[in-house]
């Protein structure tokens, strides 16, 4: 019980404290559940990065988690005195009732088992438990997977992000840690989906709001990959295998903050709020702080900013102010980072000029040595090695036509990505059109240089573990182009 | 239109949605909202030739060895895991022609199977043979050794009868959910203290390259804020292809040659003492000990079934004695 209340009391930090972050409702209108979603997801952003600060000036969990309930305190006197009067939803109550159905469900699916995936155990929760224990990740348990001596501690890809671990930590730092609900305030992310996506395309036509939070409940990926490949044993099975997403991963958390970023942003744009800017380089910065691939689609993010300057309507100071707080809240992480070892998933290293020539130009895919990882695989002919640029791309189109992970989510995308044409004139549409072409692009030169062999990591569930990322502007940008189809057609 | 359309369409998997989180909910119900090995896929034999090699292996002269095989009658209910006929009568065959007898019992109640056999090997996971008394049966075999070839007999429980049990059916439950990996870690965690120091160290030359038998993964989670220390952690906690460099570079190393075994130091758990693992340290190993606080040491030998007779902790004061 103390360990579901403390998860709680995490959760009910994190609203506190992104309620009060975001401007009052006369700046930008929001119903009760757009608040409700986006001021936890920012408040849990907030918070992530607040420890991150914490723990790079030498400072502990324990110091932060104070710092936490004395700003949720101050936030909730804000809160009381600014008052709230919710907007109207854009939903029927029927559409109402589905959604929170869905979500409530997707919780109750996440905290079902106890953390239960392999890497949901061992690259987040054993940091979670390091941070619960430790009081900071700049510690033995973590740093001392190498010493001199060839002995140190155990820890799988030491140099993995904090967010996740941080929010559990948090969540246990009163009850002490439980495998299961630690991950209670995790199982928000495909619950909060629909909201802030309604919420970025708030000054749209209610119609396209209502199909495109819809359209992201609906994205199976946001729970499952492959659900009913293997029939019905799929469904006796439901929860138990590495396809499930709920639970103790950071790729939902990724996605979310991501969605919550761009939904900031595009609210920013149109309403010329630097708040709302500031809010968004928050949960940018926050998105970084959830996994590796989360700093490098900051930079997507930051460039395709400057890329859709090009044309007219250009929010030059609402870009500066984005622009600045990503960087001043991602930069206690960096420093963190580089802190610690950095094993195994080293994207700057790996992502040269010369290698990406390498593999681009055709270079032969790696030969894997592990005959464990072979096992099952058809005999490699040494004569006949494929290259990597054609099993990367094959990997690519089978997921855009992966129905029962992705429903025609890439056929959308691929749609309304075409539609820019006819809305060059916007920047929000620009800025997000880019955002996903360079968040594929992205993921596509990663995988191609990738010093793994690329069948092993396909057998591991990726691509489609770095591409749902992308599911929160794709829907955006969905809305956007449904919205316009409809203007047209008044 | 088309372009809506398309979005409703899209919007129907809400439908395939629902079905998988309500069969997650209902399914993790079904087990009491806690993980086991029901909800997964059922133990497999994989080996198409029976393996009898497993079983010959364990004899100096295996001619003359009597073998009970505990399969089922043709009449029997079929049950998950039960090793098909054809691979039955082929290592039934292939014993034979080593020189040893194999005894099917073909469904009989283990009471009822007369006579006295040197191992027992699980062909059908019936409840009877599941449950089976494992003292009784332990007083009728005379190598004190069970194949198990369906993953359907506690190691722990035979270890308690003095049984080396050896599974060699291919399981699809994720290793954390090992029974006996859990009983161990109930063990350190009364035995060690949580900030202590324990140096993970091999027995021997690491046998598989199985992910499953990276058992310090575990260990290291539900034990923290335990220190464990590993060779080399940067390989061994790594991919697979990582990890299976750091297994054989492992067995090049030979760190336990010329280390001496003592097999009469007390088992804390396993009863069977002739598997102990505990062996000297070399002056690397002790200068590591030193290097970095340790106050134990935890011998292990490298497999893919979690057995606690596979596992030895013993405090350092003990193993610097032994030098």
């Amino acid at each position: 019980m103390l360990h579901l209340l403390n998860a709680l009391l995490f959760m009910a930090v994190c609203i506190c404290i992104g309620r009060a972050l975001l401007p009052s409702q006369s700046v930008v209108a929001r119903s009760r559940g757009e608040e409700f979603a986006v001021s936890y997801t920012l408040g849990l952003a907030a918070v992530v990065i607040l420890c991150n600060l914490m723990f790079v000036i030498g400072s502990t969990l324990g110091i932060a988690v104070g710092i936490s309930l004395v700003a949720a305190s101050a936030a909730l006197f804000y809160q009381s005195k600014r008052g709230a009067d919710f907007a109207p939803s854009p939903f029927t109550s029927v559409i109402t009732y589905a959604l929170l159905a869905v979500g409530a469900l997707s919780l109750i699916a996440t905290v079902a088992y106890p953390i239960n995936e392999f890497d949901a155990i061992y690259h987040w929760a054993y940091r979670g438990k390091v941070l619960l224990f430790n009081g900071t990740p700049l510690t033995e348990a973590i740093t001392g997977i190498v010493s001199n001596d060839n002995f140190g501690r155990v820890v799988t890809h030491p140099n993995y992000p904090l967010g996740v671990p941080i929010i559990e930590a948090f969540s246990s730092y009163f009850s002490g840690w439980s495998d299961r609900w630690v991950q209670l305030p995790l199982g928000l992310w495909a619950a909060s989906m629909p909201w802030l996506v309604a919420f970025g395309l708030r000054k749209l036509s209610q119609a396209a709001i209502r199909l495109a939070a819809i359209a992201t409940a609906a994205t199976p990926i946001l729970y499952t990959t492959n659900f009913t490949e293997n029939g019905w044993t799929d469904l006796t099975n439901a929860g138990t295998s590495s396809s499930m997403m709920l639970g103790g991963g950071s790729d939902l958390a990724v996605m979310c903050m991501l969605t919550l970023s761009a939904a900031l942003f595009l609210q920013a744009t149109s309403s010329s709020c630097k708040r709302l800017a500031i809010c968004a380089g928050v949960a940018l910065a926050a998105t970084a702080a959830m996994k590796n691939e989360g700093l490098a689609l900051l930079m997507v993010c930051m460039i395709a900013c400057a890329a859709a300057l090009i044309f007219k309507n250009r929010p030059l100071r609402t870009i500066g102010f984005l622009a600045a707080s990503t960087i001043i809240c991602v930069a206690p992480w960096l420093g963190i980072r580089a802190q610690i070892p950095a094993i195994d998933e080293n994207y700057s290293e790996q992502l040269t000029l010369e290698n990406v020539m390498h593999f681009a130009g055709g270079a032969n895919e790696l030969v894997e040595k592990s005959p464990l990882a072979m096992s099952g695989r058809p005999q490699i002919d040494e004569g006949s090695i494929p290259t990597r640029r054609s099993l990367v791309a094959e990997a690519f189109v089978d997921e855009f036509f992966d129905m029962r992970s992705w429903g025609l989510l890439w056929v959308l995308a691929l749609i309304s990505v075409g539609l820019l044409v006819k809305n060059l004139e916007s920047f929000n549409y620009r800025w997000l059109t880019l955002v996903i072409v360079g968040g594929v692009l992205l993921y596509f030169l990663i995988l191609l240089v990738t010093p793994w062999n690329f069948p092993s990591l396909r057998d591991k569930g990726i691509p489609e573990r770095l591409l749902v990322h992308l599911v929160g502007p794709i829907m955006l940008l969905l809305g956007h182009a449904l919205s316009s189809i409809e203007a047209e057609d008044c | 239109m088309l372009f809506t359309i398309l979005s409703r369409i899209h919007s129907l998997a809400l439908l395939l949605v629902l079905t998988f989180l309500a069969a997650t909910i209902a399914g993790a119900a079904k087990t009491g909202f806690v993980p086991d090995h029901s909800r997964y896929g059922a133990a497999a034999f994989q080996n198409k030739q029976g393996g009898s090699r497993f079983i010959v292996s364990i004899f100096a002269n295996p001619n003359g060895k009597r073998i009970l095989l505990l399969d089922n009658a043709a009449t029997d209910p079929v049950v998950p895991s039960t090793v098909p006929r054809d691979i039955v009568d082929k290592l039934a065959k292939a014993l034979e022609r080593k020189g040893i007898t194999a005894i099917h019992s073909y469904g009989m109640a283990l009471d009822e199977i007369e006579g006295n056999f040197d191992a027992a090997v699980l062909i059908y996971p019936s409840e009877d043979y599941v449950n089976a008394d494992f003292t009784k049966l332990a007083t009728r075999l005379e190598a004190k050794v069970l194949f198990d070839y369906c993953s359907g007999w506690s190691s722990a429980d035979a270890d308690a009868a003095g049984l080396m049990h050896m599974n060699f059916a291919r399981t699809y439950w994720p290793h954390w959910l090992d029974s006996e990996m859990h009983q161990f870690v109930e063990y350190m965690e009364k035995v060690t203290a949580a900030g202590d120091g324990i140096l993970l160290v091999p027995s021997e030359a690491l046998s598989t390259t199985a992910a499953r038998a990276r058992w310090f993964l575990p260990l290291n989670y539900y034990l923290a804020p335990r220190r464990f220390y590993l060779y080399k952690p940067k390989d061994g906690t790594s991919f697979l292809t990582e990890y299976f460099q750091w297994v054989k570079d492992y067995s090049e190393t030979r760190p336990y040659k010329d280390q001496v075994r003592m097999k009469n130091h007390p088992r804390a758990l396993s009863k069977l003492t002739n598997m102990n693992t505990a062996r000297t340290l070399n002056e690397e190993e002790l200068q590591v000990a030193a290097n970095h606080d340790v106050q134990w040491i935890l011998f292990w030998r490298h497999q893919a079934d979690f057995k606690i007779c596979d596992f030895e902790l013993v405090d350092i004061e003990t193993v610097l004695g032994w030098k």
